[in-house]
């Protein structure tokens, strides 16, 4: 993942967690369900209303990403459906960015669930699901519809659970060097 | 924006130390030690209480005895002489109970969003000793040594916002306090600093209770904090391109608001003369081994003493004065005499200036969302308006990406290595903007999309160029115009930099990596804050008879 992405990661996450949502344990799921590396493959492939992967499935980042950065378009939809798509709450973040710059509303069904994006927040039309959403088959991003369903208060402090903390950082370590003779005595300029 | 230009930075009055210092004497703070329960042997805990209109803030310290071999300033320490942390209220026995589990193991502890900061400082063993033996044995230490050293402890590291458990910065941002960078972390260090006088004499009360005596208010006031820094403060510019701009945005503002200024009135040469002195006996004292800033000391010294000889003779009454003293300053003195002029000319005038402290803050997730419906001409005009230096630069010479940016393991802190040491490459932090810039360029000018979106969907790799690039259109200040890699890039600019807008003088680099500084020296105490000079001691005053 470039690092223009990761910092939407970076974003979305604290968003989720700011609206009580698993933030942490969505995008554990998602980078451990990952596996392209470094290609297109789960970027979208936009053919007018439909975004599908080049192949397999749509990462939720990327996707989420180009949709923001398609805000003006996207604003003035009828509908997108997005076809296989992990990890589809972590698209709510890129959502409500879009909601919030454009000044409209924005839904997203899924399976079993629904929300509404506005730039007065979130609004979950049934309870939080009680796990993660690993994958959907089809999700619809909705456009200017009513706000329907519960405002969901914004808190400050997030709950990750142990597991899902486990995978991040061993996932983050993989950013670290190794530390190394030479490098401990010259990295931070001891010598210099 | 050129590093040598920012590398040679004074705090001034817009520093975050100043306005601190000036909230607290203009809200009436009240600031009290609530505790002070240290053993014979240094071991205990204090409370330090900070009130202000709303709210009140508690430092708790925690003082150790820490043997000799294991004092370490590097981040890869474990035990200090002391820890801290900011505690939001008054914390309760429990409260404090919980902290004493936690903060005393600092990174390897855990706080809660009850905690703002979390530090640890040690002492300065060269001045600490000689200061608690004096104390004990009925003397005052030699102001000399006082002077040469100017702290007794320094902290090395100060973490606020989020770091271990602590509160998000955006749980504080709304309270007026709060609303400047950096005002609990320098909140933090300005009790500290409290902390440490008491504690200075206390020892020395222990070792001789019927003898010793307290610290003389001058010399006490001669002692600031003193604090290490290294690489880690350095990629904080770059990863703050909002913040960078505002706070640069309101130094230029000033300066372009006093230089305006059509004339004078004859006190302003006196005051200004005064302040150069001043000056000069700061960069007096001002000492440093490191061969770069010998050679900046020196460039100082010469200019200040030119500066003071052209204000013997300059007209700077009339005919937009301070405007023909700035266009002097550009072609007589060197990029050190120039900054400090700058923060000289910006005491002149805090009616010009204070206001300006207002803007100093930004909010970046304002500025985070790309505009995918920008045009790629659009991208390529930013691109050729800020990135120009950039483009020109040719990046496959070796010398232009001589240095990696990597996180290590050990301590995931910023390092900067060889490029040659081929096993950093996968390692690579997103710091080098010029580099990514003239990237950006090449594949805008090559690709066949027509906006920012489109281009994205095929080129994520760009994202993060971008998204500067965008935000750099309308903040002027917001980019470094230099290279973050090259072979002469010295970091130790960066840190300067920053910490001259925290306020820190004395710039005393151990490489061009790291650096020991002065945060609060000669500032009033809370019991001086009322004092008519409370917001004047950035500079040294001078001695009695040169007044």
């Amino acid at each position: 993942m470039s690092w223009g992405l990761a910092e939407e990661a970076g974003q979305a996450v604290a968003w989720l967690c700011a609206h009580g949502l698993p933030g942490p344990e969505y995008l554990a799921t998602r980078l451990q369900n990952r596996t392209e590396v470094d290609s297109l493959a789960d970027h979208p492939l936009i053919e007018e209303d439909t975004w599908r992967a080049h192949t397999g499935t749509l990462c939720p980042i990327a996707t989420g990403a180009a949709l923001s950065d398609a805000a003006n378009i996207v604003s003035k939809t009828d509908s997108l459906r997005l076809v296989k798509c992990d990890a589809p709450f972590l698209l709510l973040p890129f959502l409500a960015s879009i909601a919030h710059r454009m000044g409209v509303t924005i839904g997203l069904k899924v399976p079993d669930h629904e929300a509404v994006c506005s730039p007065k927040g979130l609004y979950l039309v049934n309870k939080p699901p009680d796990s993660v959403i690993v994958q959907a088959d089809d999700v619809t991003v909705l456009p200017n519809v009513p706000i329907a369903g519960t405002h969901v208060p914004t808190q400050r402090r997030a709950q990750p659970t142990k597991e899902a903390l486990k995978i991040l950082n061993l996932l983050a370590d993989r950013m670290y060097a190794p530390e190394t003779e030479a490098r401990r005595r010259t990295g931070a300029g001891e010598l210099g | 924006m050129r590093l040598d230009r920012l590398g040679s930075a004074h705090a001034t009055r817009l520093s975050f130390m100043r306005q601190l210092l000036r909230r607290m004497r203009d809200e009436a703070w009240e600031v009290t030690r609530a505790k002070l329960d240290i053993d014979a042997q240094g071991v205990g805990t204090a409370l330090y209480s900070a009130v202000g209109p709303d709210r009140a803030y508690t430092l708790v310290a925690f003082a150790h005895d820490l043997p000799d071999d294991q004092r370490s300033d590097r981040v890869i320490a474990t035990a200090w002489d002391a820890t801290f942390t900011l505690y939001d209220g008054v914390p309760g026995e429990s409260e404090i109970a919980r902290l004493r589990a936690n903060v005393p193991h600092q990174e390897a502890g855990r706080v809660s969003g009850r905690e703002l900061t979390l530090s640890r400082a040690n002492k300065s063993m060269r001045l600490w000793d000689h200061v608690v033996g004096a104390l004990a044995s009925g003397r005052q230490p030699e102001p000399e040594r006082v002077d040469a050293v100017g702290y007794l402890m320094r902290t090395t590291a100060v973490y606020g916002s989020g770091k271990f458990g602590a509160a998000d910065h955006a749980a504080v941002a709304h309270r007026p306090e709060c609303a400047a960078p950096f005002q609990l972390e320098m909140l933090t260090v300005y009790l500290i600093r409290c902390f440490v006088m008491d504690l200075v004499e206390h020892m020395a009360r222990a070792r001789a209770p019927d003898k010793a005596v307290p610290l003389d208010p001058a010399l006490r006031r001669r002692l600031g904090i003193g604090n290490s820094t290294g690489l880690g403060m350095a990629p904080f510019l770059i990863n703050h391109p909002d913040l960078l701009n505002a706070w640069i945005g309101a130094r230029e503002g000033a300066l372009a608001r006093i230089r305006s200024l059509n004339d004078t009135v004859p006190s302003k040469r006196v005051e200004l003369t005064r302040l150069v002195a001043r000056a000069i006996q700061n960069a007096q004292n001002w000492q440093s081994g490191h061969a770069v800033q010998k050679a900046k000391l020196a460039d100082l010294r010469d200019d200040l003493i030119r500066l003071s000889q052209h204000l013997r003779k300059a007209d700077l009454q009339n005919n937009r004065p301070w405007n023909r003293l700035w266009l002097w300053s550009e072609s007589a003195l060197t990029n050190e005499g120039q900054e400090q002029l700058l923060a000289l000319m910006l005491e002149l005038y805090p009616e010009l200036v204070h206001d300006l402290c207002a803007f100093m803050a930004a909010n970046e997730s304002t500025t985070f969302a790309i505009d995918g419906a920008m045009s790629r001409a659009k991208l390529l005009d930013i691109l050729r308006e800020t990135y120009g230096w950039a483009l020109t630069t040719d990046w496959t010479a070796p010398e232009a990406q001589e240095k990696i940016w990597y996180v290590s393991e050990a301590k995931q802190e910023p390092r900067l290595g060889l490029r040659n040491d081929e096993d950093l490459i996968d390692y690579e932090q997103p710091l080098g903007i010029g580099q990514a810039a003239a990237q950006l360029f090449e594949a805008l000018t090559e690709s066949a999309h027509e906006t920012a979106a489109g281009f994205l969907l095929t080129h994520p790799e760009h994202r993060h160029m971008i998204r500067r690039a965008q935000r750099a259109a309308h903040m002027p200040y917001a980019e470094i115009h230099d290279n973050t890699l090259g072979h002469t890039l010295r970091p130790m600019d960066m840190l300067r930099l920053k910490l001259s807008f925290f306020g820190a003088t004395h710039f005393d680099p151990r490489s061009d990596r790291w650096v020991r500084i002065t945060m609060f020296r000669d500032a009033p105490f809370p019991e001086d804050l009322q004092s008519e000079a409370a917001d004047d001691w950035t500079l040294p005053p001078l001695p009695i008879a040169a007044q």
